[in-house]
């Protein structure tokens, strides 16, 4: 399952229409999914949909952990959402996530924490959009 | 819809509380569908419930079978699309599946009969296109189901229904079936009818399935295909094929092969678009038994067209030994049950020796990667979405490799991979975490802890699958040491036992069991020495049975024999437990007293002298009693050596039968006959 990264930069990203018609994800690493599944549809359905119902808790929680400054909550989510981000092609939201955990495991001044933070959050709703569009095409 | 009355050993059976049934949604489904006028969108909802069934049923109604319709996405879509009974049957038959477990009927093989039940069902889906008024879901059920009654038997009466297939293994199935009847008053196609039945499967559908299993495979002068018990049939043939093996029968060989060719006759069928059918047949099988959980295997009809030209070869010449070329052959045999053996197994690596693989992830994306992963390389996977649960998991089905999530909440892989270590169970077992990128400053740790390899997280498959097969590797060699560990320490306890065995032997009297002469002697220097040097006591009794030349002579020395064997058990039973009594030879006894002085040993064998004139010797028409002679010596009358200490204990024996016999005398009492035992000692 090779989601862990030849993609580049953002100027990689693939266009394919396939990938459900945003930018932010990786086509290959659906491919990869799809292949898994045997050429089956269900099961790339059910990655996604386990991810997204996971992602929106870990999100919230990033979510409070910034409102309240709370750089262990906020450390946490990242870890996690980093990782099973990747899994589904998100890799820039992967990224951003990896960015987050060092800034947050960093014992220096929290701006760039807050910073990276919101883009995380916000980079999130364009990857739910994303793989929204995944399931609607299967 | 006339139905036949359901026998009452069906409703024994089902009263079992063991028959195959479905579970759980299944159960659900067969409530609310009881009626004919059942809520379509009651049951849509009741299926929705459990998306993996979900699943299946839309992958089923989107299958390539109705290529060039619009792809359906909802169960309600498949319920308008298929009809809301063919819905709820296939609804049915999956959950039957779901619930299937291998169960204790030791002639049975459980996962053949799953390989084999869905490669029907997936070649009845296929044919269904040619045969009017059946759809190919109908097919598809029916295949899955067809054979039942065979698991039924096997799931409720076990171990009689193994020794019924063991019994007719091989032999045609209509000695099955009477066998069947023979043991249970029915027989599984009467047993499968009712179950469908049972299920509210429509009768015409119970009466097919019904039929085929009693005329499986009959060769019909002319072939039709045009009923959905000839569907099973052809479909029975195809699945058959996909499962020869090295050991199928030629006579079965050559039954398929019939019923392969009359299937292209009736098909019209080139053998390229016969091979095209199996050939998808084939694919449609691995990828439903993925799905299902269920072994399959990758089959090449070129290698099934060979095996069937050479198994009907070998066929026509079996024939030809046999009868001279005039036989006709008999047509119907339950390989798919038994025969088709375990070299599928073997081959296919079914069973229980695939290699057992946990996965543990807190995050379910990746844990549910992990397993279909896994799965797919056919591990037999297990999972655990944490630390504790894993431990659990691995103390209860000890899996042979575990891929665990590094960083999970509570207890992290590496805490885990600690506490497996602890246990036996965990030591052998072949763990690789998974880590994110900083794993360098773990590494060291990781490894003193037990950590067998890491693996970077994301993973990717094949890295993965790479770095298993070491773990396989070592698992297999690991087995192997387990099983030599196993085989030494059998044949040495199978030596020690056998020493032990021997030892004891040497030291005991055959005819008495109890210690021989040899073991008195020994036991009668160490209680010697142990006296010399700590200062204990110990005391002899040498018991003599009175006039036994007498008993032996009169009544015979199996008499005799019964006597000896008596007095030596009366007078075992009589004394303490360290106190022990030995024969030295003949009617001759040694009791050895442990920490006695003279006089305690005196009443000792005054006891034992009253025992066996008490005791009632009964042997072949022998009644009576013995007396004995008895002489003691202790050690505290301060004998010089055990020969000088058995000496006395023996003259005091003389003594004893001077005086009149069946009397205790202690060594060096005075007696008036004291001077001349060796006289006396002749008329013992």
């Amino acid at each position: 399952m090779n989601t862990s990264g030849d993609s580049g930069g953002p100027a990689a990203h693939n266009h394919s229409p396939e990938n459900g018609g945003g930018e932010i994800l990786d086509a290959k690493a659906l491919d990869v999914l799809r292949e898994l599944g045997g050429g089956d549809a269900e099961f790339l359905s059910e990655i996604v949909e386990l991810f997204l119902a996971e992602a929106l808790t870990r999100v919230n929680e990033m979510h409070a952990g910034l409102e309240g400054l709370e750089k262990d909550r906020v450390l946490q989510a990242a870890h996690a959402l980093k990782s099973s981000s990747a899994h589904v092609g998100a890799v820039e939201f992967s990224r951003c996530c990896a960015e987050l955990e060092s800034h947050c495991r960093s014992s220096e001044q929290s701006e760039d924490l807050i910073l990276t933070g919101r883009r995380a959050v916000a980079m999130y709703a364009e990857v739910q959009v994303a793989l929204k569009a995944v399931l609607g095409a299967i | 819809m006339q139905k036949r009355a359901i026998p009452v050993e069906f409703e024994e059976l089902k009263s079992s509380g063991t028959l195959p049934s479905p579970a759980g949604v299944g159960i659900k489904i067969l409530e609310i569908t009881r009626t004919d006028e059942f809520s379509a969108d009651d049951m849509g909802q009741a299926i929705m419930s459990d998306s993996s069934l979900t699943g299946r049923i839309l992958e089923l109604a989107n299958s390539a079978d109705r290529a060039g319709q619009e792809p359906i996405t909802t169960v309600s879509a498949a319920i308008m699309r298929l009809g809301a009974t063919t819905v709820r049957n296939l609804a049915l038959a999956f959950s039957v599946i779901s619930e299937r477990d291998d169960g204790s009927c030791k002639a049975f093989n459980y996962p053949l009969y799953w390989s084999g039940s869905l490669a029907r069902a997936v070649a009845a889906k296929s044919l269904a296109q040619h045969v009017p008024g059946v759809s190919s879901e109908e097919g598809y059920v029916a295949g899955l189901l067809a054979e039942v009654g065979v698991l039924a038997l096997a799931t409720v009466h076990s171990e009689p229904y193994a020794k019924v297939l063991l019994e007719t293994r091989g032999q045609p199935m209509s000695v099955v079936l009477a066998a069947e009847n023979a043991t249970f008053d029915i027989d599984h196609a009467t047993i499968c009818y009712c179950m469908m039945l049972d299920w509210g499967l429509p009768e015409s559908f119970a009466s097919a399935v019904e039929s085929f299993n009693l005329d499986r495979l009959s060769s019909k002068e002319a072939a039709e295909l045009d009923s959905l018990s000839d569907l099973l049939r052809f479909a029975d043939a195809i699945s058959s094929a996909m499962l020869f093996t090295a050991t199928t029968p030629p006579r079965r060989i050559n039954e398929v092969g019939e019923q392969i060719e009359m299937l292209q006759q009736v098909l019209e069928y080139s053998d390229a678009d016969l091979d095209r059918l199996l050939g998808q047949i084939s694919g449609e099988w691995s990828r439903w038994g993925e799905r299902l959980d269920i072994s399959t295997c990758d089959v090449s009809f070129s290698s099934i067209r060979e095996a069937i030209a050479r198994g009907r070869e070998a066929f026509k010449k079996e024939v030809e030994l046999q009868t001279g070329g005039a036989i006709r052959c008999e047509s119907v045999v339950a390989d798919t049950i038994v025969t088709t053996t375990d070299a599928v197994e073997d081959a296919r690596g079914l069973g229980s020796e695939r290699i057992k693989v946990l996965a543990v992830d807190d995050d379910p994306v990746a844990l549910r990667l992990l397993v279909a992963t896994l799965r797919k390389q056919g591990f037999d996977v297990t999972f655990a979405k944490n630390g504790s649960e894993a431990m659990r998991i691995s103390m209860r089905e000890g899996p042979d490799i575990i891929v665990a999530d590094q960083e999970m909440p509570e207890m992290s892989g590496l805490e885990l991979t600690r506490a497996l270590r602890r246990s036996k169970r965990g030591s052998s077992m072949y763990i690789v975490l998974l880590t994110g990128a900083r794993a360098e400053d773990l590494l060291v740790t990781a490894f003193e802890s037990g950590v067998d390899d890491f693996i970077q997280k994301p993973f990717d498959a094949n890295f993965l699958l790479a770095r298993l097969r070491a773990g396989m590797r070592i698992v297999g060699l690991q087995r192997r040491i387990e099983e030599d560990r196993r085989t030494i320490l059998r044949q040495l306890a199978d030596k020690n036992n056998f020493n032990r065995r021997l030892k004891m032997l040497s030291l005991t009297d055959l005819l008495t069991e109890v210690p021989n002469r040899r073991h008195a002697m020994e036991r009668v220097e160490s209680e010697w020495k142990s006296a010399n040097r700590r200062g204990t006591q110990f005391a002899v009794v040498m018991v003599d049975i009175d006039h036994f030349k007498a008993v032996n002579d009169t009544h015979g020395h199996d008499v005799g024999d019964r006597v000896l064997k008596s007095t030596a058990q009366v007078m075992s039973s009589t004394l303490r437990g360290e106190d022990q009594v030995a024969r030295l030879g003949g009617e001759e006894f040694l009791i050895i007293a442990r920490g006695a002085v003279l006089e305690e040993a005196r009443v000792l064998a005054e006891r034992v002298r009253i025992v066996v004139e008490e005791n009632i010797v009964e042997a072949d028409g022998y009644r009576g009693s013995v007396t004995v002679s008895l002489g003691v010596a202790a050690f505290d009358q301060g004998f010089t050596g055990v020969s000088e200490m058995m000496k006395a204990a023996d003259d005091a024996v003389y003594q004893a039968k001077n005086l009149g016999r069946n009397q205790v005398r202690g060594a060096r009492e005075s007696s008036s006959c004291a001077d001349e035992p060796h006289k006396r000692r002749l008329s013992a």
